[in-house]
């Protein structure tokens, strides 16, 4: 078991007002697999994945991914735990702005143990010729896709994506979806993905959904679609 | 209007942006105001004294007694009045230069206490007093007679007390007092001298001057000595000082205001930009263009003039303060201070005028783009500049490359941070120089390697006992009008008491013509050149061929053999008017003389440096605080302009040292080129300085060098001041939470 999450809660208290956002959440993926979470806005999507991701902490319950506690550990472990395994995709691409591409993959590769070379991730997301460029001279789905090789280049045990696809039209979502089923294959990366779209499920091993922060459906997909021929 | 009460939301949220912009704007104006109102009061105090007591236009000393004094003066059309005056040894290294009292050129001013009534009474001057805790009633004994203090007063002729003319600046063990025409007559002993103040005020001294010469010689009357006012150090160094307080009043305050414009604008531009797309909505809205520029002017002219009335304030206090320590070495009665209004004025008004005029500009710049553009707002913000395109940065390590995006991001930031280091470097530096050149002063090798140094008021004939060199010297100026002049000194032809070495350091034997480098530079001459010189005694002009160039700083000099000297300049053969010695020598007491010792003089200059470390540490807090200010905001501003890559760096999971150093250290380059930007400067400017002085009273300082350790000691203070604003900055970068890339799109 890859992600094995028992019974975690998580709520904000802002004043006297006490939301329960994460009502003991129990989640199970396999290595190698493609999660999938939908659920409406303000469920706790984010703030599950945030969690799993070490990027935020859960109150109780446990966490554990790949062998390792992540609820427990203390922030400096906690800094390496993201460091060494996590790969973050966002909604909004979230690039630096005065940092080329090369360069905004190499603010990952910088630290990581035994990145991939940025080259090779550029060409595998097909922007390789934009290597130099700016990110604001790209456009979205171009960014999406230089975040996407950002997020591979340490080659992530988990790579997290919240809404990948939210900005995007039809034609680049698919591309991006191509992209992330590329990596699951060719890397054996685990991927966990949010989403409002729920035709991209059809592509994941798993679908949770997810309401008012309760896991209300835990589906194994046995008819997986790829990427290619998901339409909506 | 609403929108206004934006105001003070902005300013609480970005504290430390302007209350920097404040305080650079006070510093600004408080040495303005300071500098300005004490160069102006100094100068009127001057020449209240001077015109008050009627300062001589020239003094001159004769080889007789001039007997028709009155008939002469209305020949000439001046006031002539004969002093008197000798050294007086108080103690062991106490000297007092004693003057029969004036009542018509030269008049002491009474300071303190009364004048002088009858017999018995003594006036001397401030510093003396000071010195050896002399109070008015206090005894004193000159030679057989008791006198009782009865004031402390202040000479015309001797607003800067030194003991000779050669001197840099009064020291300490010498003092000058006036006595009753009578009590002098009774000592029997002293010389005579002349001083003179033409009744014709429109028409140039010096002109005067050269007439009345003609007269005198005309009478037969043989000067022996002529001093006109211009050219007399002891009066002459108030127009120095006046001329570099003027400077330092235009030049620092004027550094440290182009920085708060150069920041503000910066803010302004930001905060702008930032808010383009309100200003977009705003026009969209109905806002006028004009109610736009008033709200964004607010910010610029609040700072200004909140920084222009505190610096203005501030600076007012200290000037009581500062002319009265200034007196403790100038000798001027302190009748009172008054502010002038102009002054005062412009001190508030020129932040006013340049932060609204160059915010003006800049907040133009920004909403000239119609509402539409504004509304988009984006494209603008993040437009790459040349630089960062063209910059090929490749072959660089990550972390480096990074570190020069992020400075080069905005250009004006990395102009600020420059020449804010530049700044506050040459603050800092400026104090070390005069520092420096004073050390050199003390411990720098002597050309002169003998202990006492004699002058005669009379030439000399006598052999002079082993240990001692006779010399004789003149002065000189290369042009009539020339006020840089120069010792012509005879020595002897194997003088061991002067050392000269040439440019390879070969001893230069003084049986030739030799001339120190700064006079050499002067006079533009080199070795084997022949150059004309003009004796400021008669203005008669000789020709003199230099045979060698020493290798020194230590004065304007051309040394020759004492004989030729006297033959050259028709002085009888054999005479000699002071001496080099090693040895106190045995003069009959009815010869009159001076004599200075080099070792007190040495003591005296580090008595004298003193006060100077004060205002060299004033110096390096100004630099620091400026420092501080300057590094602080641009680190702040690359902190703020970071949130996003901060964040995200936090979440990709860069440890808090990678992201500090990423971030906080990317400034380092800059600061070191702003500090190494800073050390030409300064010496250029301080090279204005010297230019203006040698100019003014031609008093010439060895080419100033800054000791490598004081580049490196203002190389430390300058990285300690970045190292705590990046540990003050560091807050600021701990505090960014990784949601904030989670929440939003970077930009
Ligand atoms: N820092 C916070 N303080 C207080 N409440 C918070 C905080 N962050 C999230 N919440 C609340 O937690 C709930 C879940 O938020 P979360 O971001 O996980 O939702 P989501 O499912 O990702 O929604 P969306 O699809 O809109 O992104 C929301 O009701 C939100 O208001
Ligand atoms: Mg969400």
């Amino acid at each position: 078991m890859f992600i094995n999450i028992s019974n975690l809660k998580k709520s904000y208290t802002s004043g006297v007002v006490i939301t329960e956002v994460l009502k003991g959440i129990e989640m199970k993926i396999d290595k190698g697999e493609i999660g999938v979470i939908l659920g409406p806005s303000g469920s706790g999507k984010s703030t599950l994945m945030n969690i799993i991701g070490g990027i935020d902490r859960g109150d109780s319950g446990r966490v554990i991914v790949d062998g390792i506690e992540v609820n427990n550990l203390n922030d400096d472990k906690l800094t390496d735990y993201r460091r060494e395994h996590i790969g973050v995709v966002f909604q909004f691409y979230n690039l630096v702005p005065n940092l080329t591409v090369g360069e905004n993959i190499e603010v990952v590769s910088n630290i990581s143990k035994s990145p991939l070379n940025t080259d090779d991730v550029l060409a595998a997301v097909e922007m390789q010729d934009k290597k130099h460029r700016f990110p604001r001279e790209l456009s979205g789905g171009e960014q999406q896709r230089v975040s996407l090789a950002r997020a591979i280049v340490k080659n992530p045990k988990l790579l997290l994506c919240d809404e990948p696809t939210g900005a995007l039209d039809y034609q680049t979502s698919r591309s991006i979806l191509r992209l992330l089923e590329l990596v699951n294959k060719k890397f054996g990366t685990t991927i966990l993905m949010i989403t409002h779209n729920a035709a991209i499920a059809a592509m994941a091993n798993r679908v949770f959904k997810l309401r008012s922060g309760q896991i209300v459906e835990d589906v194994v997909n046995q008819g997986i679609v790829p990427a290619e021929r998901i339409e909506w | 209007m609403v929108i206004n009460k934006r105001v003070k939301r902005i300013l609480l949220e970005n504290k430390a942006q302007y209350i920097g912009s404040i305080v650079l704007i006070i510093l600004s104006c408080f040495v303005f105001t300071l500098m300005s109102q004490f160069a102006g009061n100094f100068e009127r105090l001057a020449s209240e004294f001077q015109d008050g007591y009627v300062q001589e236009d020239a003094a001159f000393r004769v080889d007789q007694s001039i007997d028709n004094l009155q008939e002469l003066e209305s020949a000439a059309n001046a006031v002539i009045e004969e002093g008197k005056t000798f050294d007086y040894k108080t103690s062991e290294g106490k000297t007092l230069r004693i003057f029969s009292q004036n009542d018509r050129v030269n008049i002491p001013a009474i300071v303190e206490g009364k004048e002088l009534s009858g017999s018995g009474g003594i006036l001397i001057n401030p510093a003396f007093a000071a010195e050896n805790n002399y109070k008015i009633g206090d005894e004193l004994r000159i030679l057989d007679k008791s006198f009782t203090i009865a004031g402390i007063m202040a000479l015309p002729n001797y607003i800067y007390p030194l003991q000779s003319e050669e001197m840099m600046m009064p020291l300490p063990g010498f003092g000058i007092a006036v006595i009753s025409k009578a009590d002098f007559a009774s000592f029997n002993q002293g010389s005579n001298f002349y001083a003179v103040k033409y009744n014709d005020a429109d028409h140039n001294p010096r002109a005067q001057s050269a007439e009345f010469r003609g007269l005198l010689e005309s009478r037969g009357i043989n000067i022996l000595q002529w001093t006109n006012v211009e050219d007399n150090k002891r009066v002459n160094i108030v127009d120095a000082e006046v001329d570099i307080l003027n400077l330092v009043s235009k030049g620092v305050p004027t550094g440290i205001l182009l920085l708060a414009i150069i920041l503000i604008g910066n803010l302004i531009g930001r905060m702008i930009n930032r808010e383009s797309t309100i200003i977009g909505a705003l026009y969209a809205l109905g806002y006028r263009r004009k109610e736009l520029y008033r709200h964004y002017l607010i910010f610029p002219l609040l700072i200004a003039i909140i920084g222009g009335v505190i610096g203005t304030i501030l600076g007012t206090f200290p000037v009581r303060f500062m002319v009265s320590f200034m007196f403790t070495a100038f000798n001027m009665p302190l009748t009172g201070i008054e502010y002038n209004p102009i002054s005062m004025i412009i001190s508030l008004l020129l932040p006013i005028i340049l932060l609204g005029c160059s915010s003006y500009y800049v907040i133009r710049k920004e909403l000239k783009h119609s509402p539409v553009e504004l509304m988009k707002g984006k494209k603008e913000k993040n437009k790459v500049n040349f630089l960062e395109r063209v910059l090929k940065l490749e072959k660089l390590k990550f972390p480096k490359r990074f570190k020069i995006r992020e400075q080069l991001r905005s250009l004006s930031r990395l102009a600020f941070l420059l020449f804010g280091v530049a700044v506050a470097t040459m603050l800092l530096l400026w104090g070390f120089t005069l520092k420096s050149g004073f050390d050199d002063l003390l411990t720098g090798g002597s050309v002169y390697t003998f202990e006492y140094e004699y002058k005669f008021d009379k030439l000399r004939y006598e052999p002079l006992p082993a240990g001692a060199e006779p010399l004789s010297a003149s002065l000189f100026v290369s042009e009539p009008e020339d006020k840089r002049d120069f010792y012509v000194t005879g020595v002897k032809p194997d003088a061991a008491l002067v050392t000269l070495v040439d440019e390879s350091g070969t001893h230069l034997t003084t049986n030739q013509v030799i001339i120190t480098k700064p006079l050499a530079n002067q006079l533009e001459s080199k070795q084997g050149d022949t150059v004309n010189i003009v004796r400021k005694l008669d203005g008669r002009i000789f020709s003199v061929k230099i045979d060698a160039i020493a290798d020194t700083y230590e004065g304007k000099f051309i040394f020759m053999p004492l004989a030729d000297f006297n033959q050259k300049f028709e002085m009888p053969e054999g005479s000699y008017i002071g001496a080099f010695s090693n040895v106190l020598l045995n003069i009959p007491g009815n010869q009159s003389y001076s004599v200075v010792s080099l070792d007190e003089k040495l003591a005296a200059i580090r008595e004298v440096m003193a006060p100077m470390q004060s205002m060299i540490s004033g110096l390096a807090t100004m630099a620091f605080i400026i420092g501080m200010i300057v590094i602080y905001l641009v680190t702040s501003m690359i902190v703020e302009e970071n949130k996003g890559t901060i964040s995200l760096m936090k979440i990709f999971g860069y440890r808090k040292k990678e992201i500090n150093s990423l971030i906080l250290n990317s400034s380092t380059i800059v600061v070191v080129i702003g500090y190494i930007i800073g050390i030409p400067l300064t010496l250029s400017a301080i090279g204005v300085l010297v230019q203006s002085m040698e100019n003014s009273v031609g008093l010439s300082l060895p080419p100033l060098k800054i000791n490598l350790l004081y580049i490196l000691i203002g190389f430390i203070v300058v990285m300690i001041s970045y190292e705590l604003s990046k540990l003050m900055c560091r807050k600021k970068v701990n505090a960014v939470s990784m949601s904030d890339a989670l929440k939003s799109g970077m930009e």
